[in-house]
C-alpha cells in the first residue's frame, strides 16, 4: 500500500478540551476510506486539521509522504492545501447560491495557471483558451453529475440533494489528488443516495482518494475499503470493514456498553 | 433589440446630449454624473460584487484629488500623468487601508473603511504646508490630454463620459473573468472560497485597490473640472449618495450602478423646481424604490443580482 495522506499524532485541544488526542494513520492511494464515529469524536475537526482551516496543536499531516515530493499539510493555510491537491466538502452544505450552477463549477476551479490583470481585462488569447477548457470541463462534469438542465440557474433553486451533487461536482473540478467528503450523504433521499455512492466509486476509480465521515455506516461499510474508528478524540480501531463492524469496542462506542448487535452499524 | 445595439443607442444618445441640450447646467450635472458612474462602479466592485461595506471611496476620491491638485499646481505635470498617477494614488490607499481592514470581520471592515476616510481628512486639514488646510487648493489648471487642453463644457462632457465608459468596460471585464467570479465566491461564501483555492484575502485586496484606481481618477477628474478642492472631498456625504446609487440601482451588478448615478445625480436636480418639498419628494421616491424595487433599478433593465458572469470569452 502506497499511502497518499499520513496522518502523524495530530492533536487540537479548545480551551482544555481535547478533541483530537494524537491521531495517526496512513491513507491509501485510490482508495475510499471511512472515518466513523460518535457525535464529538473529532472527524471534523480532524478534516479542519488536514486542510488547513484549523491549526492543530501538535502532529503533522502529509501529502504524498513517500513520494519525492511530500507536501506537509499542516503548515499550510486552506488556499495552499487546496492547490496543492486536497479538496474538502462541509458538514453544513456549501454552494455559491446567488451564483449559477455553471458559475459554481468556474469559480471552484480557480486554482489554475494565473494570469495578470491587465491580461484578464485585455482578455489574451491565452486567458481565452483556458476559459474555454474550463468552461468545456464544466460542461463534462454538469453532463455526468445530471446538473446540465440546471446549468444557467442559480445553485440556490436547485433541491437539497442536487445541491448534494454539486458539491461534489465542484471539489472534483481541479482533479484533486485527496477529497475529503464531510457527510456526503447526510439528509438525502434513498435514491440519490445510491446515485451518489455510484459517483464515488466512478471518481474513485478514476485514481482521487476519498476520506468520507459519514453517519450512514451502510454507506460507508459499503463503500469503504478501511474504516477508522475515532471515539473522544482517539483512535479507538481501524481496519477493513467486516472486522470493525463486529469490533465490541465499536458497538459499545456507538451504542454503549453491552451492545451486542454488528446489524445495528450496518454491518 | 441586441444588447450591442442597445448600448450602440445609448452611446449616440449620450455623445449627442452636448449640442442637443447646450445649457451649461444641464452639461454640468451630465459632467458630475459621469464622476459619479465612476465612483458608483468603485463602489459596486468592493460592495455589490464583494459583499463589504466599504465606507473608504471618499478616502480614494479624496486621495485622488489631492495627488492631482498637488502634482498639477507645485510641479505643474499635464493631465495625463496626473491622471494615471491618481489612480495609482488610489490603488496605493486602497492597498494601505485594504491590508489591515480587510483582515478583520465584516462588521468591523466598515469601522476600519470609515476611521481610515475620517483619518486622511485630518491629515488633509492639517498637513498645511502640502495641502494649504482647509483654504484648499484654488486654481488648478485645465488638464492637457496627450496635447489637448480639456475646456469648456463640452470638451469636459466627453472627457468624463469617456472615462465612465472605460470604468464601465473594465469593470464589465473584470467581472467576466476569473478574478470577478473569485470576488463573488468570496461574498457568497468564504470558506468555501477558501476550499475551492480561492485567496480570500488577496482577492478582496485586489477589488479593493482597483476600488481605489477608479475613486482615485473620478477625484482626480473632479478636482480638474471644479479647480478647487478642500478637505470636504473626503466628506462622508459622498459615501451616502453612493450607498443609494448603489443599492437602489442595483448592486452587484453592471448596469444598475450607472442607472443609480444617473437617476440619483439628476433627480435632486429635477427636483428643484418644488425646492420648498425637495427634500421630502426625495425621500419618498427612496422609500417608494426600496419597497417596489429592493434589488434596484437594474430589475428594469432586466439585470437581477448575478455571478459574474459574463457571456464567454
Amino acid at each position: 500500500m502506497t499511502p497518499i495522506l499520513r496522518v502523524e499524532g495530530v492533536v487540537k485541544t479548545y480551551q482544555g478540551v481535547t478533541a483530537l488526542d494524537g491521531i495517526t494513520f496512513d491513507v491509501a492511494g485510490g482508495s475510499i476510506t471511512g472515518l466513523i464515529g460518535p457525535n464529538g469524536s473529532g472527524k471534523t475537526t480532524l478534516f479542519d486539521c488536514i486542510s488547513g482551516f484549523q491549526r492543530c496543536d501538535a502532529g503533522r499531516a502529509w501529502l504524498g509522504p513517500g513520494g519525492p515530493a511530500p507536501v506537509e499539510l499542516t503548515s499550510l493555510p486552506p488556499v495552499r492545501v487546496a492547490r496543492a491537491g486536497v479538496r474538502r466538502t462541509f458538514q453544513q452544505l456549501k454552494v455559491f447560491p446567488n451564483l449559477s450552477v455553471r458559475d459554481n463549477l468556474l469559480a471552484a476551479a480557480q486554482s489554475g495557471p494565473g494570469f495578470s490583470a491587465f491580461a484578464e481585462v485585455l482578455r489574451t488569447t491565452p486567458v481565452r483558451e483556458h476559459e474555454r477548457a474550463l468552461r468545456e470541463r464544466a460542461a463534462g462534469v454538469l453532463a455526468e453529475f445530471a446538473l446540465a438542465p440546471h446549468a444557467s440557474e442559480p445553485a440556490a433553486a436547485l433541491s437539497y440533494g442536487q445541491k448534494k451533487l454539486l458539491e461534489l461536482a465542484m471539489a472534483l473540478m481541479t482533479d484533486p489528488q485527496v477529497l475529503l467528503l464531510d457527510e456526503p450523504v447526510a439528509g438525502v433521499n434513498p435514491t440519490l443516495i445510491e446515485a451518489l455512492k455510484r459517483h464515488l466509486v466512478r471518481v474513485r476509480d478514476r485514481g482521487v482518494t476519498l476520506v468520507i465521515v459519514e453517519h450512514n455506516l451502510k454507506l460507508v461499510f459499503d463503500l469503504c475499503e478501511r474504516i477508522f474508528v475515532l471515539d473522544g478524540g482517539r483512535l479507538l480501531t481501524s481496519g477493513p470493514p467486516a472486522e470493525v463492524a463486529h469490533d465490541p469496542r465499536v458497538l459499545a462506542a456507538y451504542l454503549g456498553t453491552g451492545s451486542r448487535s454488528p446489524a445495528a452499524l450496518g454491518g | 433589440m441586441s444588447r450591442t445595439r442597445a448600448i450602440a443607442v445609448v452611446a449616440a444618445l449620450a455623445l449627442a446630449l452636448p449640442p442637443v441640450l447646450g445649457s451649461p447646467y444641464v452639461l454640468h450635472i451630465a459632467i458630475m454624473t459621469g464622476f459619479y458612474v465612476i465612483l458608483a462602479q468603485s463602489l459596486n466592485l468592493v460592495l455589490g460584487y464583494g459583499g463589504l461595506l466599504s465606507l473608504a471611496t471618499p478616502a480614494f476620491f479624496g486621495v485622488g484629488a489631492y495627488a492631482a491638485a498637488i502634482l498639477a499646481l507645485r510641479f505643474g505635470w499635464d493631465g495625463a500623468a496626473t491622471l494615471g498617477l491618481a489612480a495609482l494614488a488610489g490603488v496605493a490607499t486602497g492597498i494601505a487601508i485594504g491590508f489591515p481592514s480587510l483582515r478583520v470581520s465584516r462588521h468591523s471592515f466598515v469601522i476600519v473603511t470609515l476611521s481610515a476616510t475620517l483619518l486622511l481628512q485630518l491629515v488633509a486639514n492639517n498637513w498645511e504646508d502640502l495641502t494649504r488646510g482647509s483654504l484648499g487648493l484654488a486654481n488648478i489648471p485645465a488638464p492637457r490630454l496627450f496635447g489637448l487642453t480639456v475646456e469648456g463644457r463640452t470638451g469636459w462632457y466627453l472627457l468624463s463620459l469617456a472615462a465612465a465608459g472605460a470604468v464601465v468596460l473594465v469593470t464589465h471585464r473584470v467581472v467576466g473573468s476569473r478574478f470577478g467570479r473569485a470576488i463573488v465566491a468570496t461574498r457568497e461564501n468564504e470558506q468555501l472560497a477558501l476550499a475551492a483555492g480561492i485567496d480570500v484575502f488577496r482577492t478582496r485586496l485586489f477589488a479593493f485597490s482597483l476600488s481605489g484606481a477608479f475613486a482615485g481618477l473620478a477625484g482626480a477628474l473632479y478636482a480638474y473640472f471644479i479647480t478647487y478642492i478642500d478637505p470636504g472631498v473626503f466628506g462622508f456625504s459622498v459615501s451616502e449618495a453612493l450607498l443609494i446609487m448603489v443599492i437602489l440601482g442595483g448592486s452587484g451588478t453592471l448596469w444598475g450602478p450607472v442607472a443609480g448615478a444617473v437617476v440619483f445625480t439628476a433627480l435632486p436636480e429635477l427636483l428643484r423646481i418644488a425646492p420648498e418639498v425637495r427634500s421630502l419628494l426625495y425621500g419618498i421616491i427612496l422609500l417608494l424604490i426600496v419597497l417596489y424595487r429592493p434589488a434596484g433599478l437594474a430589475t428594469w433593465l432586466g439585470r437581477h443580482r448575478t455571478a459574474a458572469a459574463a457571456p464567454s470569452a
